[in-house]
């Protein structure tokens, strides 16, 4: 029924259920939850409304980039926290940004080959509780001081303190600098801004439009995909903190380039946000469907992933888009809906440049002319990570989740979720619904 | 764009939208641009050809992809017979470097890769400099390694710009600095990655870099005694590298300054 296409040797995989967190804006200090506690509280929820018990899930794949330090193996932690009970599997998978997509193609491959047939995937991160670090230089020190016996040895080490020993490595900076090229994401995003000559008024502009449509889409309660949860003194957390509904042109323009200073153009404001929030979807072969009478949402038809230049990494999804198109015989024109992760709004704004530029598509995707343009109308349209916010290894699960959502409230197709990953690659995945099925998440 | 620049070989000219005239030194007839007589001619004629209206600004910079310029054209120095040809060079090469310095409007170079010698001392003739931040982008004044010493007014604008000890240490040394070093003594006034030169060059036009005012140690320089003082401890230093009776040029770049300090006159 489904022509299906990576996954085209094996069975179909359907979308049966999914729902996230609220994404909570990172305020500089730890916020008030693990990406664990993200992880299970979303998960709770999920798997409560099931018709299935948690141990009957075959796996638990949990994209996570930075899991605290005592949360090694996150996805095992949550699978046990979500009483999924000791012999279902789990296991963490790590792509960066694409992690949480990652996790989705781990499950549905697992399910298309036949090892699976109910999996429970997603992606957890708390990235205002990354991990801060003590320097080398203290940890020599510190290394010395536990092997030292005399009281007169230690007195020398306190001596040799240097305020230098007490700088911290921060964590979230080295994870969101691409140690190769030496840039930071934010550079690569200025890169991109330069090369397709994206000023910073068309940024902000962007950025605005992104604050608008998810404040609508709140007004409209249109996403319900969205668990509430709730922190241990309990206070409680329903919507996305990152909207902006009094942000102006003229507030967007004074903030000064957060990377490139005192000359770059990328702001906080046209990025991504920092923050905290988890996402899961349940995927199920035709067999679990039948089994448990489950719903079919829609299917996961493709997935793909490429390698770039890291320095313009913010270019992956145009390539893994037109993988994906490719292989499915697809024109731009039959994807009904698109989401491109908001890492920043340059580079967005730099894909669909070069989605449109003839000499891209000519000499990087070797394509003779470009294709149909992706209608801005159809692109995010209940705004992106720039209004809703980034936890990188959420974000890829979020963007098929909320797709999905959007195409079944417009009764559409097919729908094309797309992400850029820092070291260089791109991420994409063709989700498809059967037109008149009701219901959505 | 209707300035008459006559005919040019190795400048290229181009100016933007909003005015700025970009002039880019690319040598017709080899890899590295340096400071050829032709060269220096057609920038002479340059200057004549700048229009009387007030320009936004000029840009000097290399369109050469490895480096802004090398020095001047060594190979020239072996024509000079005597050394009163070799005055009549250098005051030529004064005149117009001073006449770039004296533009009413604010001049930068832009610089990436290698900028030595003759290169820096033009450079040093704009009103700011601004380096891409790349590993090759290097300055050094490496005369003293030829024999010689600076001779395109580095000696008296270098002082001036960065101060006395870092700039001695420069001329007497030869060696290079890189970008961020070159920033931190005051030689550049914005070290950037190339995607950012466009908006430092509008930004040191449109509001000209504040000099700083270069410490105490040159306003005392300026008293004979105390450059005495400077140079016997500096001759001293030099000596532990260099023999006077090989290497006679950093000694008579240090006698130079001992009786002129930081005046052109």
């Amino acid at each position: 029924m489904y022509r299906t296409g990576s996954y085209k040797t094996g069975r179909t995989v359907h979308i049966v259920d999914g729902c996230r967190t609220p994404f909570l804006r990172a305020r500089g200090k730890p916020g008030p939850f693990r990406a664990s506690d993200l992880a299970v509280a979303a998960g709770r929820a999920l798997l409560v409304r099931q018709p299935f018990q948690p141990e009957e899930l075959d796996e638990v794949v949990l994209g996570c980039v930075i899991p605290g330090p005592d949360e090694t193996n996150i996805a095992r932690l949550v699978s046990l926290r979500l009483g999924c009970g000791k012999h279902v599997p789990a296991w963490t998978v790590q792509r960066n940004c694409g992690s949480g997509m990652q996790a989705l193609d781990t499950a549905a491959t697992n399910i298309a080959c036949g090892r699976s047939d109910l999996v429970l995937a997603g992606g957890a991160e708390a990235m205002s509780r990354a991990p801060v670090l003590v320097n080398e230089a203290m940890l020599n020190i510190l290394g010395e001081w536990n092997r030292s016996q005399s009281i007169a040895k230690r007195i020398s080490l306190l001596a040799r303190l240097r305020p230098a020993h007490f700088r911290p490595v921060v964590g979230l900076l080295h994870g969101l600098t691409d140690p190769i090229v030496g840039l930071s994401m934010g550079q690569t995003a200025e890169n991109l801004a330069h090369r397709f000559q994206i000023s910073r008024e068309r940024m902000d502009a962007y950025a605005m439009e992104s604050h608008r449509r998810l404040a609508c889409a709140q007004d409209e309660k249109r996403l319900a995909e969205i668990v509430a949860i709730y922190a241990d003194e309990g206070t409680f957390f329903d919507h996305d903190e990152g909207v902006r509904r009094d942000t102006t042109m003229s507030a967007l323009a004074r903030l000064q380039p957060a990377f490139d200073r005192p000359f770059g153009l990328i702001t906080a404001g046209n990025s991504a946000q920092v923050s905290d929030g988890a996402a899961w979807m349940i995927l199920a072969s035709d067999e679990a469907v039948e089994k448990y009478r489950l719903p079919v949402l829609g299917s996961i038809i493709d997935c793909a992933w490429v390698g770039l230049d890291p320095g313009q990494m913010g270019l992956g999804p145009v390539h893994a888009i037109s993988q994906i198109l490719n292989r499915q015989q697809l024109g731009a024109r039959d994807i009904d809906y698109w989401e491109i992760n908001e890492a920043f709004a340059a580079q967005v704004l730099a894909c669909l440049e070069a989605w449109q530029s003839s000499e891209y598509c000519r000499v990087e995707l070797g394509l003779d002319a470009p294709p149909a343009a992706i209608d801005p109308d159809r692109l995010n349209v209940d705004g992106g990570a720039v209004a809703i916010g980034h936890p990188v290894g959420t974000s890829g699960a979020r963007i098929v989740l909320h797709l999905l959502s959007i195409m079944a409230r417009n009764n559409a197709r097919r729908g094309m979720a797309s992400l850029c990953i820092g070291g260089g690659q791109g991420g994409a995945m063709l989700i498809q619904r059967f037109e008149g099925v009701a219901g959505g998440i | 764009m209707g300035y008459d620049w006559g005919t040019l070989r190795h400048w290229q000219v181009r100016q933007e939208s909003d005015g700025i005239l970009w002039l880019s030194l690319d040598r017709a007839d080899r890899e590295v641009n340096t400071l050829s007589r032709e060269v220096l001619n057609e920038l002479a004629q340059l200057l004549d050809g700048m229009p009387r209206q007030p320009l936004p600004g000029v840009v000097i910079c290399s369109a050469k992809p490895d480096g802004f310029i090398a020095g001047a054209d060594v190979s020239e120095f072996s024509a000079l017979v005597d050394s009163s040809e070799a005055l009549k060079l250098v005051e030529w090469v004064h005149a117009i470097f001073d006449r770039i310095e004296r533009l009413p409007f604010p001049t930068v170079s832009v610089v990436h890769g290698f900028c030595l010698g003759g290169g820096l001392e033009l450079a040093l003739a704009c009103s700011s400099r601004i380096a891409t931040e790349a590993p090759e982008t290097r300055f050094s004044l490496p005369e003293v390694k030829l024999g010689i010493h600076p001779g395109f007014g580095g000696t008296v604008r270098l002082p001036r710009l960065v101060g006395l000890l870092p700039a001695l240490d420069l001329m007497l040394s030869g060696r290079s600095i890189d970008a961020r070093q070159a920033y931190r003594i005051g030689l550049v006034d914005n070290v950037v990655p190339e995607r950012q030169m466009k908006a430092a060059v509008r930004s040191a036009i449109l509001r000209a870099p504040s000099r700083k005012k270069r410490r105490f140690l040159n306003a005392l320089s300026r008293l004979r005694l105390v450059r005495r003082l400077l140079t016997c401890y500096l001759r001293a230093a030099v000596a532990k590298r260099a023999i006077k009776k090989h290497y006679p040029a950093p000694y008579a770049l240090l006698d130079l300054w001992e009786r002129f300090g930081g005046n052109p006159g």
